[in-house]
């Protein structure tokens, strides 16, 4: 049925509601980041939760039918190995207890599913469906089978935000995998959002970097658990007058290309990550990195 | 003495724009190849309320907007709301309901928008001018004006058999 809107009047007062309209969005905007959140939050879990709940719902209608014949073969390959090595099972068991050695993955890990909000302003941001009753905790980092996709933003009670390596928050203290060599990554953007890489910089100039050399993180900055696969160096950004080397990195995971994703509990964990990606063996630090062997999903890790 | 000409815009269409622009853009996850249906809804109710209605919507629809701005919340909102005000007032100053008018009120409408929003978001989550400006605000524009005269006429259809 069509329902004119009213016929618009002119009065002070129309004046007044509409620089008050205009004054209120500014103070939203100065408002301190830490306030800024609640209302941010508040919207997500009133008027846009209906939206959110259909896009998790149509992201697992996908992910079930893009993956169900992937997971099919799996399921398969793992039953034989599950089979055929039933007796190691009791036998590893005994032997860890016997040795006083931990689970090779300590609690802490919890799976989700990625939502893209696709909404101005949240480049480079995701969504989780789990949040703090799941054990995920802010600046929590999020891998993926290939390596590192970001770090979680933001906690609620059942979800959380986070941002993948494209976000210009994004910051990561990294270094090849024998550990002779350190920098700092960060996104870089490029022309187009598709274009983005990311950038290792501070490396001081006596040291160099091949190409293809492996970076993973290095656990220094206390937020990413060292020993997480980041990218691989493909070209020499730039030498700042003979202080530091910079290098351009291909990140490892494609943030378009996550759908399911493992959030690590920094808290509980002090595992070395490193010995979850087999890249073979490496002296270097080096670049092999086409021979190495990715565990392509979370139950590889596990 | 002059007759007051019939409304063409309905809430019901106002409405239905924006629970499209959010089912395209958020659950459909499309981003920016859905129109910008927020600011056509914006900019029709514009032509319609008064002043201060016209910024009370824009203020709220870019707190929805806001609603996954996790670095500039209110930059939305700051840009809706000035983009209310100021298509209420230029209403009456541009006059006309041909399509090449619509077209560059639209087309005008969501690239002041974008630059309004530009300037809002701060230094940190800023682009470079160039980046946002050449092509994509335009085309964006230009996708949101060719839209906004379709939605129009569509309105229009409607409140004449009504």
């Amino acid at each position: 049925m069509y329902r004119p809107i009213q016929k618009r009047e002119r009065s002070g007062q129309s004046k007044f509601f509409a620089l008050s309209s205009v004054f209120f969005s500014l103070l939203l905007l100065y408002l301190p980041a830490e306030l800024q959140e609640t209302p941010a939050y508040l919207i997500r879990t009133t008027v846009l939760k209906p939206f959110i709940l259909a896009q998790e719902y149509l992201v697992q209608r996908r992910v079930h039918s893009i993956e169900v014949e992937s997971l099919q073969i799996r399921v398969d390959s793992l039953l034989v190995v599950i089979t055929s090595q039933a007796t190691h099972k009791e036998e590893n068991m005994r032997m860890k207890d016997l040795l006083g050695v931990a689970e090779k993955i300590p609690y802490g890990h919890t799976s989700s599913n990625i939502i893209r909000p696709g909404t101005p302003g949240s480049e480079g941001l995701f969504l989780l469906d789990v949040g703090s009753r799941q054990g995920v905790s802010v600046n929590a980092p999020v891998v993926l089978g290939e390596g590192l996709l970001g770090m979680v933003q933001d906690v609620q009670k059942s979800s959380a935000v986070g941002i993948d390596w494209t976000h210009f928050q994004f910051r990561a203290s990294a270094m090849t995998r024998d550990g002779s060599v350190y920098g700092l990554v960060r996104s870089d953007p490029g022309g187009f959002r598709e274009a983005d890489r990311l950038l290792i910089d501070g490396i001081p100039f006596h040291q160099q970097l091949n190409f293809g050399t492996v970076l993973v993180t290095s656990g220094l900055g206390g937020v990413y658990p060292r020993g997480i696969p980041i990218g691989e160096v493909f070209a020499e950004a730039e030498s700042s007058l003979g202080w530091r080397r910079s290098y351009w990195v291909t990140p490892f995971v494609t943030p378009g290309e996550a759908i399911h994703v493992v959030i690590i509990s920094p808290v509980e964990d002090e595992l070395d990550y490193k010995e979850l990606w087999n890249f073979g063996v490496d002296s270097s630090g080096g670049s092999e990195s086409n021979e190495r062997v990715i565990l392509t999903d979370s139950v590889g890790m596990n | 003495m002059q007759a007051q000409a019939a409304p063409r815009v309905s809430w019901t269409l106002i409405l239905f724009l924006v629970v499209l622009h959010l089912f395209l853009r958020l659950t459909l996850g499309y981003g920016h190849s859905a129109p910008d249906l927020f600011v056509v809804a914006l900019l029709l109710a514009t032509r319609e309320v008064s002043l201060g209605t016209g910024s009370l919507l824009g203020l709220l629809l870019g707190i929805l907007e806001d609603g996954f701005s996790v670095v500039s919340f209110g930059a939305h909102a700051f840009s809706f709301s000035v983009l209310g005000l100021v298509s209420g007032r230029i209403r009456d100053i541009f006059v006309g309901d041909s399509a090449i008018f619509m077209a560059a009120y639209f087309f005008l409408g969501k690239f002041l928008r974008d630059l309004l929003y530009w300037i809002a978001v701060g230094d940190l989550a800023r682009d470079p001018f160039i980046d946002i400006f050449l092509p994509d605000a335009l085309l964006a524009a230009t996708y949101v004006g060719l839209v906004g005269v379709g939605v129009s006429m569509v309105s229009e259809t409607t409140s004449r058999r009504v």
